[in-house]
């Protein structure tokens, strides 16, 4: 991989290292580059460092050391309002969800948009239409508590879309939901890709992998490895 | 299913439930209740030290130093019309023998004083304007009448009371400013609390990408909406427990100051209860934006 800037790459590392304390190296020397509008898979044996890879990419853990640009700009550079409106362009689904108890699923899903700025008259037909998408219409005031794994997980993943992010990225995002529901999420995924967005999702689940044509990007002891495409250099 | 076109209300993004506003709003009601009291009673001892002021300084009382009985009468007489030729915009009368010994009472006590007692004549003169005496004017102008006169214009007394009102309004404004900071401590420590519980929902917020400023606002609106109702009822007590103070003071003969409310003390309250919420306001503020600050350079 060269080391010169692309212009139009979304994520790039360079030789990124990451330990936590006084760990050991959780990977070392990762070279990635995710082009606009790619659709990228990231797979890995549980504790290989996929979530670990993915807060790198959504800002919530710095490297240890390497270079890691996000929208050509290297996040080392950035100062916190930066950092926080580069967070605007990243839409993130996690394995734990993080849907607000106390709000409705309609307004954890409108939270992007609201702390945006946006009014409220704005964005309401969006978050409805999109609640009906994912088959959320009818629990648009349910609190999350007392939904499924499964509607909770759309849930978040309706949060992460709703701004339309330019990156997208999702930890496991069909891992509680049924395989219907499952390829429905992913078509969202592709047609959010097909709009633009790069997606970038960590999952075990290889028939996600079959139903799209995407890079896949295994990472295996601290390195990461290219099993198709071309946006691996490792 | 849900209507599509209904759109749920908008809830707060803080949770409500995990910051004991009720307890909080009490806490600060008690303290702006005694903040409260402290102003009104404040504006009162000022009002009363200002009304003891006008009528000390719109009067004097003039001493006839009479020796002989024979020429008792004329010298008042002529006393008398010396100072309303002098003074013809005050009333100016000879205090009855019965009241000028009144005087003495509190001194000498309930005895019956000779009729010999050599006791100065006294005349009040009561300014009808904003008016200053010359004293030594009028003082000399009775001289050259051959009457022997002590002019007393009250400024000792008046500088006395002004000495004690400012002392007064000092410690009233003391006592102020002590509450607001226990309310600033409050509301400091409750924002610091409300961080600390609310620390899930702010770490989502910062993942969609919210900036500090905007955090620190939901707090300091929480704040602010505390800091208004608890002030407000707390003044709303004060004003209560004023008035009740100050009927009492009306109808039974009660060792109570003599205190009043004005309808400008209506101003200063609503003055007050936003100056409250804006301290709680700005606490809120500084401690929510250090705190995430703090945060921040630890993550």
């Amino acid at each position: 991989m060269s080391n010169s800037p692309h212009i139009n790459d979304v994520v790039q590392f360079h030789r990124v290292a990451l330990r936590y304390d006084r760990g050991p190296e959780v990977f070392s020397d990762v070279n990635l580059r995710l082009g606009r509008g790619s659709f990228t898979f990231l797979t890995g044996r549980s504790g290989a460092g996929k979530s670990s890879l993915l807060k790198l990419c959504y800002l919530t853990l710095k490297p240890s050391r390497g270079l890691i640009n996000l929208f050509d700009h290297d996040i080392s550079l950035m100062n916190r309002q930066e950092q926080q409106s580069t967070k605007h362009r990243i839409g993130v689904v996690l394995q734990d969800f993080r849907l607000i108890d106390h709000l409705s699923v309609f307004e954890n899903v409108a939270l992007p948009l609201r702390v945006a700025g946006q009014m409220r008259a704005a964005y309401s037909q969006d978050v409805t239409e999109l609640l009906q998408w994912v088959g959320l219409g009818h629990r648009m005031e349910a609190m999350p508590q007392t939904l499924s794994g499964g509607e909770q997980q759309r849930a978040a993943i309706a949060r992460a879309v709703i701004a339309k992010p330019d990156l997208l990225i999702a930890d496991e995002p069909t891992g509680n939901v049924d395989p219907i529901i499952g390829r429905r999420l992913l078509r969202l995924f592709s047609e959010m890709n097909r709009m633009g967005t790069t997606v970038l999702i960590a999952t075990h689940d290889t028939s996600l992998m079959r139903d799209i044509q995407a890079d896949i990007l295994r990472i295996e002891d601290g390195t990461l490895h290219r099993v198709q495409g071309e946006v691996f250099d490792g | 299913m849900d209507n599509p076109s209904h759109i749920p209300p908008i809830q707060p993004l803080l949770n409500p439930r995990q910051d004991n506003t009720r307890a909080l709003v009490l806490v600060l009601g008690v303290i702006a209740f005694l903040a409260a009291l402290s102003l009104l009673f404040m504006l009162s001892a000022e009002r009363l030290k200002r009304s003891w002021q006008s009528q000390l300084t719109q009067s004097a009382t003039v001493q006839l130093m009479i020796e002989t009985d024979a020429a008792r009468e004329s010298k008042i007489e002529s006393a008398l019309s010396i100072l309303r030729t002098k003074l013809p915009e005050a009333q100016i009368i000879q205090i009855e023998k019965q009241d000028s010994d009144a005087l003495l009472k509190p001194w000498l006590g309930n005895v019956e004083l000779p009729d010999d007692l050599p006791l100065p004549v006294l005349i009040s003169i009561d300014l009808y304007k904003d008016y200053s005496l010359d004293i030594q004017a009028l003082e000399d102008a009775l001289r050259a009448d051959g009457i022997i006169a002590q002019l007393d214009d009250h400024s000792r007394w008046s500088n006395q009371l002004s000495r004690t009102g400012q002392s007064v309004k000092a410690i009233a404004m003391a006592v102020l400013l002590l509450i607001l900071f226990a309310a600033i401590a409050i509301t400091t420590f409750a924002t610091h609390a409300s961080l600390a519980a609310q620390r899930d929902i702010i770490r989502v917020l910062v993942q969609v990408g919210a900036q500090d400023s905007f955090i620190a606002r939901l707090f300091v609106s929480q704040a602010a909406q505390r800091g208004f109702y608890g002030a407000l009822i707390g003044a709303l007590c004060a004003l209560l427990v004023a008035i009740f103070f100050i009927l009492r003071r009306r109808t039974e003969d009660v060792l109570l100051p003599d205190l009043s409310l004005a309808w400008i003390d209506g101003f200063w309250l609503l003055v007050f209860v936003a100056g409250f919420t804006l301290f709680c306001a700005l606490a809120a503020y500084i401690t929510a934006t250090r705190i995430l600050r703090t945060e921040r350079r630890r993550r």
